[in-house]
Order: structure tokens, then C-alpha cells, then sequence
């Protein structure tokens, strides 16, 4: 049908089926900023637009509807291409990050200043409470709205937006907003969405409804024979080549264990079949007609069934190994079943498959034994974690075309140059004939680490020359996307009575689900961002990760470290509390400072023999101390409701900065003709600032104005490699090679500049705003008078700076997180009164996004702790796969009394000081809620998440 | 894709076989309860908005927002407690009062604190108009027209669900003589002997059986 609306204010024709949603309608009608990231769930507000006078989503409305309607989409805020003051005011507060629904917050915001100019927090609240926000916390959506209200009154802003550092620099530790902020703010078409053609294809998977089964038969000729379909591809015609889907550096320390299609499907949802055909409506029908014959298989969920003696096996095929094959592979092989397929090990993880072992390690230091023989009270407790999920909002999504006989892949990636090499794999054809361009990225989390969808949209597309555009649905992102690890975190820890720990003992027991992605590294992330937090003499982990038969797992911000913490932090308030001594006082007790040697990394590698190195820079112990204040510990709260007791809690936290030793970052810098800058960044920002970053390095070094310097990033064509966005690497790593690439043209551009003006380079420098200038004789050179020069018919050449990061130094950030909670003694519930997160993150580069990402960071880690969780059934199928069932935190849902702190510290290797920022603020808030909880009603719940029914159970009243 | 079923009247649409279309936030979301196959009538247009005073009651319009009553100042404060348990100020935009009600949803919003106040509903049946209590009220039981609540009643509401907006594990509401349950996983139950509990992922049995009689104990019930 064909309806008439009128939207930001003219006359539009829309159409559809009547039925059908009318955000779907405008978004083809060129409103692309009305996304949908909830599949019509009326849950996340992607979709927000004023209808009619009211803020609705456009996915529950039907397009009948809008017939006669006034609508106002995002769009409207935008006037003459400048954005409103809200949105102004968005990107300066660092709420701008992966701004899927950015636009939509705008919007909502908008309208709410328009109806109530003297909006409170509490209006704020209100307004935001149908918007779900993953990445940046809602904390400064308030200073947003604050700032707006300022500029409006006073024609500036009032409020401190995030404290400045390092005051010689004009641009690094100053909050200067995002770089790309307005076109995220104002709907730009800048997500993979947004790049699609008309004329695509689509590809729809039909995904196993059996969690282990054997594929006995595929029959597809029906669907093949269907007008429309393009190709059918199966276990029984893909490519027979092993792989694995996390993006990891090369060679991985993940098995290869799995092909496209595998013979052996291992979890509900797993890959059946594929369709490529022209419509969704002709791939939904011959999805339905290909006919599959299952062998059902016992399946194993936990950790626990996984190990059982005589456990069904997940993975029991060939096992191969790339190097370091033990002597008896050929007896351990013997009575592999070639149905289950291979695992191939880049290098031995000690797996066992015939004992659904993934990966294992262990070591430690000093003599456990003797620790815990001095200790005068030792506890021994075991904490599990849940499998949460990193719901990005935008989905895992692709478009692959190919042009000039090569691939070209539209990603929402993490990792562009790892999606080049494991699509060249898989389908068998060399690097140089893939193109990865990294779109915007609506939010990743470390889901979008992993190649989940651009293996085979790549290949499908490279096998039919079609166009393909395949996104994932809400659903398939709980069935088949990554997620946490569950984790078995046993601790058991001695200590002495004046505070000092004697002995920690991890053992670490991850479930990594049908596939290894990760299964060496993150559940070794449990023990090495823990351990080496603690000065302590005797410690040592054993990890063990099992297969089984759960929805896939893999990255998630923070890694292994937030179970990990979980357990180590929980066992040492428990210990502190059966010695009666203050866990904080214990925690100062034991902690490592500047300069001590931290012997525990030898053991703690990624595969590898890991580097024993002193601790660096460590704001650790003033963010103890800072935080103590600020939550005032120690001093017992009283609740005027007698139903509701009162408790703190606190963790201290660690991270890494990168990989040091394994990661790897490149880029460039280019004078263009008129003087100003082009960063070339392997480096892929995924929302968080990290093109920013890049801008600020070339900024400070070529003492030029920010707006002089545009930065292209994570484009497999134009810029060079690097290992990607993940174990928070970009500011450190790609950080450091924009820095690194600016110096080099720096030193370029002297050269070049002594030749022309007929100096010494010794005699040059660079000064503000834009030219060389000598301290000899005073003669000034502009950046735009000397590459004309330099690009002319008798010049040199462009001028180019290169920079390359690769390090064998840490970089590692700490920090004190301090939760004050409220439990009910009735019913259980929990509310976080405060939340005061204090982080190291040595010289915050732009502080008001990491202020922001910490926000987001310790509203997901609420997540977890208290309401996130995938439920299976007894089948293995994930029955709460939406936002809604699964408890996804909202507005509602963030601490009272929220506070961001960053301790100033320089670190001695980072990019201007800079260290890592969001992924160790996910470390904090389990322990700490956790400890809160045990101080508010006198009980450890030892298991994720916190719920109140878990809660009334260990108090006694269930 | 649905298919839409316009009519002309209520009348009309008693009469033809589809799900009665209002507000559309229950059955238009995803994991809708409701087949994909099955058409969709459109009633909307014919429902009233209006809240009217008739002394120590109010007459409400099925069509009405939840959003709409909130702002009137017609609505006891019981009542509009329970329309916020709705979180999302836009699905309060888009969702009926009369929606609400006839999805009779194990973790109802509303119906626990309208049956405590004693609301009855005018329905429309194919045999005309009926005024039937809200607890003889059965899904897919006619066209609700509007729901008549005592303004004066004393009501008390609980509700527990793991976040603002997860589905309530229990809802209930007390008055001095009327007692509501909504039990996820169970049903709604209109008094307190008939209850049930079942275990489900959004909690044990014995959790929901706690909270019902924690909350019948706060009310004062027992």
C-alpha cells in the first residue's frame, strides 16, 4: 500500500504492506537513522520517532497507521547540515561512541528539553527509560542534558564535562569530543547497513535444532530447484577446510575445529545449511523445503557433565597438530570417528579431546603448600559465573560484493585484517584479493572480534558473484554468537591475621562450548589479570576448559578477568571476614606497587612461555584510598527502612594494554596538498575514540589544528596492518603507531623543509598552527607552501610518515572499584546506591570518553553481576533470547549515586602517557556488589547472577 | 506478513475471525503470542479515550494510553502505580488500557490492581453489551468497551520482577475485599486458594509461593 505522511515537516509517500513496520518504511525512504536493533521488540529505542505529537517505536507501529500522520524522525534535528545543541552537547558529554541509536537518543532528548526546558535528572531518567545504552552508561547522558540547559541559559556551558591532563598538550588529556561524533550523532550513513545496494541477495543459514547430532543426509534438491535460489551450501559442498572464528593473531592459540559446515552440529542453532536467493520470502521457503536427517547425540552442558567419566565427546575426530605433535598422536587418533571432523592446534594447548578437553595450563610460583601451612585461616570456595551476552545493538552484519574480481566485505568488525586472512582462507583464495572495509561499528564489545558471519557471507558470495547482505537476527545473536565463557572458579586463599596472604590457589574450570574460540586465553585471563595484582609469595592456577554443547563463546570485554575477579576478590573478602580483620586493609596489605617483580607472568602466557617483568606505572593503591574516602568505608549505613540493610564492597582491578610481544599496529600519516593531514590506521575503532586518538597524535606532533586531520582506519586497502581492536590494544598499540607514523613525518617534514628554506634540521621546528619555523633566522615555512612545493614537477615527492608499534613492555592499568548496595531482607532485591569506579588509565587521552566507557563498562559488569543470564532448556536451545527475558540493565537499573574517576598517572610506554581504559572497568563490579551484599545480610552468593531468589536462599528463607 | 482486516464498526468486527488490533504493543512484538498467520482487525478507531467521573468511580475507555491516564487527574494514585510498572515511556504512548486487559498476561500490569478495585467491564458480545467483573473477564471473551474502577478503593501493590523491565515474577494487589495474583508461569488468579506456582526461568516455584504470601502478609490479608 501507499500512504501519506508528513515527516520533518513535508510531504512523503510511503510504502509497504500494510502491516508491515513503518520503520521499515522510512528507513527505505532514506531516514536511515531509524535503526532496529530488537527485531521489533519495543525494547532498545533504535527506533524511537516522534508520532503524531508522541515519542513511539516505529517497529510496533504498522505502516497502515502512519497514514495522515505527522512524524519526526532524527533527521529533523539536523539544519543546514549542523547538528542541534543537544546533539552538540551529546558528543562533548562522550556519550557518542558506537551510537547506533545515538540519533534516537538525540531525539528523545530534543523533545524533552522542547516540553520542559528546566528538565531535572529525574525527567532525564524518565525520558531515557525505553532506551537501552551498552556502551557508554547513562551517567553523562545527564551532563548531556545539563550541558544543552547551560548553553541555552548562559550561552556556555557551566559544568566541568571530564577533568583535563597534561597541560603543555593542546589536544591529548583535553575533552574535545569524537572526531566522527556528528555524523553518529545525526544518522549518517556511515554502518554496514547503510552501505547495501539495491539488487542484493540475501543468505539465510538453517540453523540445527539438536545441541549434538550427527548430519546423516542434506536433501536440498528442492530448494536448489526453487526460482530465486542462487546456491544451497551444506556440510556436504562446502570447502573442507578447518578454521576457527576468533579473530586472534596468527597462529592462534585456538584450535581449528570447525569448517563452514561441519558433519557433527554441536549446538542449537548450529549451521545446517545456507541459502543465497534473491528475497527473504524465496530463502525463507527453501530453507523449508531442504530436508535434513539427524543422528541425535547425549549432549553435555556443563563443566561438570563435560568431565564425567564416559562424557559424551563434543569433539573426538582427527587431531592434528601444525607444531609440536606429541610422539603418540598417531595411538591418540586411532579410534577418532572422521564424522566429528578435525582439531587442529596451531601449537600444543594441552587439549585432550577424548576427554572434551579444549585447552589446559598451570603454574605458579613459590610453594603453595608451605603458604597455606602458615596461614591462620584459609578459605576454600568456588564461584561460578553465567553465560551473558555482549548484545551490541547493531548485529553481527555484512554485505560482501565482488568488484574488479575481488571480494569486497562491509564489516562491523573488530578485527578487519583477521577477517581478511580467515575469509582467504576459507575460501581459498590469497589476501590481496579481499577488500575489508570497517564500517562504523554499533557496538562490539569483543563479539565482533569474532568472524561469526563474514566467513561465509564471503564465501557465498565469492562462490555465486552475487551481492549479499546477511545480518544476524536478534535471536541468532543468543543462539549463535559469542558470549562468556561460564566459568568454575575455585579459590581457596590463606592469610594471616595482621592481613598478610600466605597462598592463592586458582583452579579454573571454563566451559567453552561447542568450539574452541578462545579457550586458552580467556579462562587464562581468570588467573593472569588476577594473580599478578596480589604481592604475594606462593600462588598457583591450574585451567582446564572443557567442550560442550552450550551456545557458542568467545571474547567478551574484560575476557576471562571479570570471573576471574569474581572469585579471587570474593575469596579474599571471605577471608577477611573469617579473620575478622578489614578486606580493605588486607587488600592494601598485599598489593603490588611500582617496581615489584612480577616472577607469576612466566606461568601465564598465551600458549607461551610469558616475560617476567617489574609492575610499571600503578595508580593502584590511590584508587584504594581515594575511593575509601569518597564511599566513606568503614562507617556502618543505617537504612530508615528497616526491611532494607545496607552494605560496601570493593575490588581492586587489573588489566593489560594490548599483547605485548604478540600484537602489532602500523600506520600513516600524509601531508596532503593544502598542508593538512590524513591518518591511515590499521588501528579499528569500534565507537570508542580510538580514530580520535590517532587525530590527537598527529595534532600534537605536527602542531596543527584538530579539524586538520581526518583519519581513515581499519580499510584493509588503504591502510596497513594491524592486529585489531581487542584485549584493549587500540590505545596502546594502534595508538602508539599514529604516534610513532606522526613523529616519522615530523622528521620528514624538517628534512624537506631544510632543503627548501636552506636550513639546518637542527635549526627547525614545528609551531602552532601549521609551519616550520627556524630558531636561527627566523624564516617560516607553511605545511600547504611546502608540499605544493614538494609535489611539484621538480619536487621530491608526497611525504609520508610510517609508524610501527610492536613492544615487549606492559602497560597495565589499575584501579578500585567501591559499591554501596541495599539489599531487602524480604524479598531479596538488591538496588546499587553507589558506585564509585577509580581508574589508572595513565594519561586519558580523551577523557570524557573514557569516563564514559568506564560508565558502560561497569553498567554491563552490573549486568552480569545481578540480572544477565542465558537460560537453556533441557534441549541446549537458549529460551530467553531477547533483551527483555534475558534482563538486560536499564536506566533504572544504573547506581544512584555513579561515579567516574580517573587517577592521574603517566605511564612510561603509552602514547603520551596513555594506557588502556574500558575493558578493566568490567572487572570491578561482581566482587564488589558481591562483598556488599555479604555486608549488608552476612551471605556470600557465589554464583552469577545475583538474583533475589538466590539471595533469600542463602539467607535461610527459602 | 499479517494480514489487516479493516471494519467499519465494532459490530463488524465481532464479526469477522482475526486478533482485535488496538494498541499493538502486545501483539505486534516480537515473540507476540499470537500466530503469525492470523489477521489482525483493526478496532482501534472505534475504542473510546475518554475517562469519565461518576462519583466514587471512573468509567475508562478501553482505547485510552497507558501515558494518558497517567496524566489524568482522574486516576488514583493505585491505579497509575500500576501503569508505571510499564517502563518504557514509548510502549506507554502506543499501549491500551483495553489491550492490556485482553492479552490477560501472567505478569499483567494492570489486572491485579483493577480486580482489587473492583472494575467491572463493558464487553462486547455478539449478543450486545454486557457488564461483567473484571475476574469473570476471559481471553478472547468480546470487545472490551471500557472497565469502571472505584476511585475510593484502598489498594495495595506488589510487584517483583529482576529488572524495571523484565516481566514481574508476581504481581498482586489487596483491598479490603478483594485479593489479584499475577503469577508468571501460572496465571492469573483472583483469589488466593485457587493459586499455583510452576518453576520456570524466571524463578523457583517456592520464590513465587514466598513472594504471594509475603505480599498477602505486607497487605495485612493474613
Amino acid at each position: 500500500m501507499e500512504i501519506r505522511a508528513r515527516i520533518n515537516g513535508k510531504n512523503v509517500l510511503l510504502h509497504g504492506d500494510a502491516m508491515s513496520s513503518l520503520r521499515r518504511a522510512l528507513y527505505d525512504a532514506g531516514y536511515n537513522s531509524v535503526r532496529d536493533s530488537d527485531d521489533g521488540e519495543g525494547f532498545t529505542g533504535s527506533d524511537t520517532i516522534v508520532f503524531n505529537s508522541r515519542l513511539m517505536y516505529s517497529n510496533l507501529i504498522p505502516l497502515f497507521r502512519a497514514d495522515g500522520a505527522e512524524i519526526y524522525t532524527p533527521e529533523c534535528l539536523i539544519k543546514d547540515r549542523k547538528i542541534n545543541d543537544v546533539q552538540q552537547a551529546m558528543i562533548d558529554a562522550g556519550i557518542v561512541q558506537s551510537a547506533y541509536n545515538a540519533p534516537s537518543a538525540a531525539l528523545i532528548l530534543t523533545s524533552l528539553l522542547d516540553r520542559k526546558p528546566d528538565a531535572t535528572r529525574e525527567d532525564v531518567k524518565e525520558a531515557l527509560s525505553g532506551l537501552f545504552v551498552r556502551d557508554a552508561g547513562y551517567e553523562h547522558y545527564y551532563l548531556a542534558v545539563r550541558l544543552a540547559q547551560e548553553k541555552r541559559k548562559h550561552g556556555k556551558y557551566i559544568s566541568l564535562i571530564a577533568p583535563s591532563f597534561r597541560e603543555g598538550l593542546e589536544y591529548v588529556g583535553k575533552p574535545t569530543g569524537k572526531i566522527d561524533g556528528e555524523a553518529l550523532v545525526s544518522g549518517e550513513k556511515v554502518f554496514v547497513e547503510d552501505k547495501v545496494l539495491s539488487g542484493y541477495s540475501v543468505l539465510r543459514v538453517l540453523r540445527s535444532p539438536y545441541a549434538h547430532a550427527y548430519i546423516k543426509s542434506i536433501d536440498s534438491s528442492a530448494a536448489e530447484k526453487l526460482e530465486g535460489v542462487d546456491a544451497v551450501i551444506t556440510c556436504f559442498n562446502c570447502p573442507d577446510v578447518y578454521y576457527m572464528q576468533a579473530g586472534q593473531g596468527n597462529p592462534e592459540p585456538s584450535p581449528h575445529d570447525r569448517r563452514l559446515f561441519n558433519r557433527k552440529v554441536r549446538h542449537v542453532g548450529d549451521r545446517v545449511a545456507a541459502v543465497v536467493a534473491d528475497s527473504d520470502e524465496i530463502a525463507e521457503k527453501a530453507l523449508s523445503l531442504i530436508k535434513v536427517e539427524y543422528e541425535a547425540l547425549e549432549p553435555v552442558f556443563t563443566v561438570e557433565e563435560a568431565m564425567a567419566d564416559g562424557a559424551p565427546l563434543v569433539h573426538n575426530g582427527i587431531v592434528e597438530y601444525r607444531s609440536g605433535a606429541p610422539a603418540d598422536l598417531d595411538e591418540y587418533n586411532r579410534n577418532a570417528n572422521p564424522l566429528d571432523g578435525k582439531v587442529i592446534y596451531q601449537f600444543p594447548l594441552h587439549g585432550d579431546i577424548r576427554h572434551n578437553i579444549a585447552a589446559g595450563a598451570h603454574g605458579g610460583i613459590g610453594d603453595i603448600e608451605k603458604g597455606f601451612s602458615e596461614a591462620d585461616a584459609i578459605v576454600d570456595s568456588t564461584y561460578q559465573t553465567s553465560q551473558v551476552q555482549c548484545t551490541p545493538l547493531e548485529p553481527h552484519v555484512c554485505y560482501c560484493r565482488l568488484e574488479n574480481g575481488r571480494l569486497v566485505i562491509h564489516a562491523s568488525t573488530q578485527v578487519p585484517y583477521h577477517v581478511r586472512r580467515i575469509v582467504s582462507w576459507v575460501c581459498q583464495i590469497p589476501e590481496h584479493k579481499i577488500h575489508v572495509i570497517k564500517e562504523r561499528v554499533g557496538g562490539g564489545y569483543g563479539s565482533k572480534q569474532d568472524i561469526l558471519v563474514e566467513d561465509l557471507a564471503g564465501y557465498a558470495t565469492w562462490i555465486t558473484g552475487k551481492s549479499i547482505y546477511y545480518r544476524n537476527s536478534r535471536e541468532e545473536e543468543f543462539w549463535a554468537n559469542s558470549t562468556r565463557h561460564p566459568m568454575r572458579v575455585r579459590v581457596k586463599m590463606g592469610g594471616k591475621k595482621d592481613g598478610t596472604i600466605t597462598a592463592i590457589y586458582m583452579d579454573v574450570r571454563a566451559n567453552t562450548g561447542p568450539y574452541g574460540n578462545h579457550c586458552l586465553t580467556v579462562p587464562m585471563n581468570a588467573s593472569s589479570k588476577t594473580l599478578p595484582i596480589f604481592a604475594v609469595e606462593n600462588m598457583y592456577y591450574d585451567l582446564l576448559t572443557y567442550y560442550t554443547n552450550i551456545p557458542p563463546t568467545g571474547a567478551y570485554q574484560g575476557y576471562g578477568a571479570p570471573k576471574g575477579y569474581f572469585g579471587i576478590i570474593s575469596a579474599m573478602g571471605e577471608l577477611a571476614m573469617k579473620l575478622g580483620i578489614d578486606p580493605l586493609m588486607m587488600a592494601k596489605k598485599n598489593i603490588v606497587h611500582s617496581g615489584y617483580m612480577l616472577e607469576i607472568l612466566k606461568g601465564l602466557g598465551e600458549g607461551r612461555e610469558g616475560t617476567v617483568v617489574p609492575v610499571g606505572s600503578c595508580g593502584l593503591e590511590e584508587a584504594l584510598d581515594k575511593g575509601a574516602r569518597m564511599i566513606d568505608w568503614g562507617k556502618r549505613e543505617i537504612s530508615e527502612d528497616p526491611d532494607w540493610a545496607i552494605g560496601k564492597g570493593f575490588a581492586m582491578i587489573q588489566q593489560g594494554s594490548g599483547l605485548p610481544g604478540l600484537d602489532h599496529s602500523n600506520a600513516q600519516v600524509k601531508l596532503v596538498a593544502d598542508g593538512t593531514f590524513l591518518v591511515l590506521s590499521g588501528g579499528a575503532d569500534i565507537g570508542t575514540g580510538l580514530d580520535t586518538i590517532s587525530a590527537k597524535c598527529c595534532a600534537e606532533i605536527m602542531k596543527c589544528p584538530l579539524e586538520d586531520v581526518s583519519v581513515v582506519s581499519g580499510d584493509t586497502d588503504s591502510c596497513l596492518f594491524d592486529t585489531g581492536a581487542y584485549a584493549s590494544s587500540g590505545t596502546y598499540f594502534s595508538g602508539n603507531a599514529s604516534l610513532n607514523a606522526a613523529k616519522d613525518l615530523r622528521r620528514k617534514v624538517i628534512a624537506e623543509a631544510a632543503l627548501q628554506m636552506g636550513e639546518r634540521e637542527e635549526d627547525l621546528e614545528l609551531v602552532y598552527p601549521g609551519k616550520v619555523v627556524s630558531k636561527k633566522s627566523g624564516l617560516e615555512l607553511s605545511y600547504k607552501d611546502l608540499i605544493h612545493t614538494a609535489l611539484a614537477g621538480d619536487g621530491r615527492g608526497a611525504i609520508v610518515g610510517t609508524g610501527c608499534f610492536v613492544t615487549p613492555n606492559f602497560a597495565v592499568p589499575y584501579g578500585a572499584h567501591f559499591a554501596q548496595v541495599a539489599v531487602n531482607r524480604k524479598t531479596g532485591k538488591v538496588k546499587v546506591m553507589k558506585f564509585y569506579a577509580l581508574q589508572d588509565a595513565g594519561t586519558p587521552i580523551n577523557p570524557e570518553l573514557a569516563l564514559c566507557q568506564m560508565y558502560g563498562a561497569v553498567q554491563k559488569s552490573i549486568g552480569h553481576t545481578l540480572y544477565e543470564n542465558m537460560v537453556l532448556d533441557k534441549s541446549g536451545k537458549c529460551i530467553n533470547g531477547n533483551f527483555t527475558d534475558y534482563g538486560a540493565p536499564m536506566i533504572e537499573e544504573a547506581p544512584e549515586d555513579f561515579k567516574a574517576v580517573l587517577i592521574d598517572i603517566n605511564d612510561q610506554y603509552g602514547p603520551f602517557g596513555a594506557k588502556s581504559i574500558s575493558e578493566i572497568a568490567t572487572n570491578g563490579a561482581a566482587p564488589a556488589i558481591a562483598m556488599a551484599i555479604a555486608d549488608a545480610v552476612g551471605v556470600w552468593v557465589r554464583s552469577w547472577p545475583i538474583t533475589p531468589e538466590k539471595i533469600l536462599r542463602e539467607m535461610g528463607k527459602l | 506478513m499479517r494480514e489487516l482486516i479493516r471494519v467499519n464498526s465494532l459490530e463488524e468486527a465481532l464479526g469477522k475471525k482475526g486478533a482485535y488490533l488496538a494498541g499493538g504493543t502486545e501483539i505486534l512484538r516480537l515473540d507476540s503470542p499470537l500466530d503469525k498467520a492470523i489477521s489482525v482487525i483493526d478496532i482501534l478507531p472505534f475504542l473510546s479515550k475518554e475517562v469519565e467521573d461518576e462519583g466514587d468511580w471512573i468509567r475508562i475507555g478501553a482505547g485510552c494510553t497507558f501515558s494518558s491516564l497517567l496524566s489524568s487527574a482522574l486516576i488514583p494514585s493505585f491505579l497509575k502505580e500500576a501503569l508505571s510498572y510499564m517502563s518504557s515511556p514509548e510502549l506507554r504512548e502506543m499501549a491500551t488500557i483495553g489491550g492490556n486487559i485482553a492479552s490477560f498476561r501472567d505478569d499483567s500490569f494492570l489486572i491485579p490492581t483493577l480486580a482489587s478495585a473492583y472494575a467491572r467491564l463493558e464487553v462486547l458480545l455478539p449478543g450486545g453489551k454486557e457488564c461483567i467483573p473484571l475476574s469473570s473477564f476471559k481471553r478472547d471473551g468480546g470487545i472490551i468497551l471500557s472497565i469502571t474502577v472505584s476511585k475510593t478503593a484502598d489498594v495495595k501493590n506488589f510487584r517483583e520482577s529482576l529488572t524495571s523491565h523484565s516481566h514481574a515474577v508476581v504481581t498482586a494487589a489487596f483491598s479490603s475485599e478483594c485479593e489479584c495474583y499475577a503469577v508468571k508461569g501460572s496465571g492469573i488468579f483472583f483469589d488466593h486458594d485457587s493459586l499455583s506456582f510452576a518453576s520456570d526461568m524466571y524463578g523457583s516455584a517456592e520464590y513465587k509461593r514466598y513472594l504471594s504470601e509475603l505480599y498477602r502478609s505486607e497487605s495485612g490479608r493474613s
